[in-house]
């Protein structure tokens, strides 16, 4: 009995799910852009749906940060500004930063032996100038970290907050910059290897503020070609 | 139950449906209505003397916050929630109100110092008349004095989230007094730090704090979920 409840709640979840995924992939690919509105009903008529998961849908996406809603209105898709990344990194360091303290705790040989492997593997791939598998490599590797601290409400926020900035797409174009971040990346397996949570913390939160700094140069050399 | 609650809406200019919804999860955190009980809209309708709209919406708001799951033409049911995921919420609330309040240090004022000594004062009146409710209320606002200053938008709303999942161990809270006043020793010490303007040590106390209430309400909760 209890089975058949929670998979009608998950099929009805589902719809309001697919409809915000929907829509959350239109914004991070730029096919609805920043500053343009959107209404329940012409979501509602391009799907074929009620309005009411489009109202629930909209709401999630407002929550998450993605939409801002305007009563009697619709939505907006939500612009960024500057304080827009520099809040949000203050945020993913500190909580990456408290993710790898707690992991320094608990990581097992077998788990840093993955580690390294995932750090070569992004040398390899910045080497090939191949971005794409610097990218993955460079996310399973911070995923893996935050997955490591056994808190997988973490994993979900983080990765909340990276979606909304998906939108600029970030290339660690300078070597000299791609070589800082090789060298933040060994310095934190280093401390996780030695079970130092307060290095490997440090050592994160250091490695976000060059995440930022990427993004923010990305971020506004977007902004002047737009003028 | 007898509640004018279209009046003291009006009083609060709250909209109705929030109003609602907070009554329903009153009900809920202090456990009158348990997991997998139904709530029915016609009956809370006639209970409050409301219209159904405004009680769907407030039912909707709860859906979205987890304490209840909505049942397509089966109806409305108190959810489940276990202690382990509302812990790892609380792990989450204690790293980022301990980096509000470390934001926010170089902002408190002197007068805001004053308005946190005042509010401690009254916490430790309040634990030493057993007006526990009234305790949880001045903590909550101790807390806003300094969360409001951290001057990063996105981390108070991340923090708020996080509070909308852990209220529903308010209730467990509120069965352990003896940890109101391990709080109020500690906010005093995190009073003086901020008039030390020493933020680390701020930071430090408050993750402290929250780690440690949180701790004690897993292991409180749990032992009583599995006695029940």
């Amino acid at each position: 009995m209890h089975k058949n409840i929670s998979e009608i709640i998950a099929s009805h979840r589902t719809l309001r799910e697919k409809v915000a995924a929907l829509l959350r992939e239109a914004i991070i690919q730029q096919k609805i852009k920043p500053g343009e509105r959107i209404t329940e009903l012409e979501i509602a008529s391009r799907y074929g749906l009620s309005r009411t998961p489009i109202r629930e849908a909209f709401r999630q996406l407002e929550s998450e940060g993605f939409l801002k809603i305007v009563p009697r209105k619709g939505a907006i898709v939500a612009e960024l500004n500057e304080k827009d990344i520099q809040d949000f990194y203050e945020i993913k360091a500190v909580l990456e930063g408290y993710a790898a303290r707690i992991a320094a705790e608990k990581i097992t040989d077998a788990e840093i032996v993955q580690l390294e492997r995932l750090n070569r593997k992004m040398k390899e791939c910045a080497a090939k100038m191949d971005v794409a598998g610097l990218t993955k490599n460079h996310n399973e590797f911070h995923n893996f970290i935050l997955e490591l601290c056994g808190n997988d409400k973490i994993t979900a926020v983080v990765s909340n907050l990276v979606q909304q900035f998906l939108r600029f797409r970030f290339f660690v174009s300078s070597s000299s910059c791609l070589n800082k971040m090789h060298s933040d990346h060994d310095k934190i397996v280093a401390a996780l290897k030695e079970h130092d949570g307060a290095m490997a913390e440090k050592c994160m939160i250091a490695n976000a503020k060059l995440g930022r700094e990427v993004l923010m140069k990305e971020f506004l050399s977007v902004q002047e070609d737009k003028r | 139950m007898k509640i004018d609650v279209l009046e003291s809406s009006i009083a609060d200019h709250q909209p109705l449906p929030d109003k609602i919804a907070n009554f329903i999860r009153e009900t809920i955190i202090v456990g009158k209505l348990k997991p997998g009980e139904k709530i029915s809209e016609a009956k809370l309708a006639e209970e409050l003397r409301i219209s159904r709209t405004p009680i769907r919406e407030a039912i909707r708001m709860l859906e979205s916050e987890g304490f209840v799951s909505i049942i397509p033409r089966r109806g409305t049911v108190v959810s489940d929630f276990s202690f382990d995921d509302l812990y790892e919420y609380f792990q989450i609330k204690a790293c980022l109100e301990a980096f509000s309040a470390f934001l926010a240090e170089p902002h408190m004022t002197e007068r805001d110092i004053n308005r946190l000594r005042r509010l401690n004062e009254e916490e430790k009146a309040a634990i030493a008349s057993h007006d526990f409710v009234k305790y949880m209320r001045i903590h909550e606002d101790l807390h806003q004095v300094f969360l409001a200053k951290s001057g990063n938008e996105k981390l108070k709303k991340l923090n708020d989230q996080m509070m909308v999942h852990i209220k529903r161990l308010q209730g467990f809270f509120l069965q352990q007094p003896e940890l109101f006043s391990h709080c109020a020793k500690i906010h005093g010490d995190v009073i003086d730090a901020f008039h030390q303007h020493d933020g680390t040590r701020v930071r430090q106390l408050v993750e402290k704090n929250i780690l440690h209430i949180a701790q004690q309400i897993h292991l409180h909760g749990k032992s009583l979920k599995e006695n029940a």
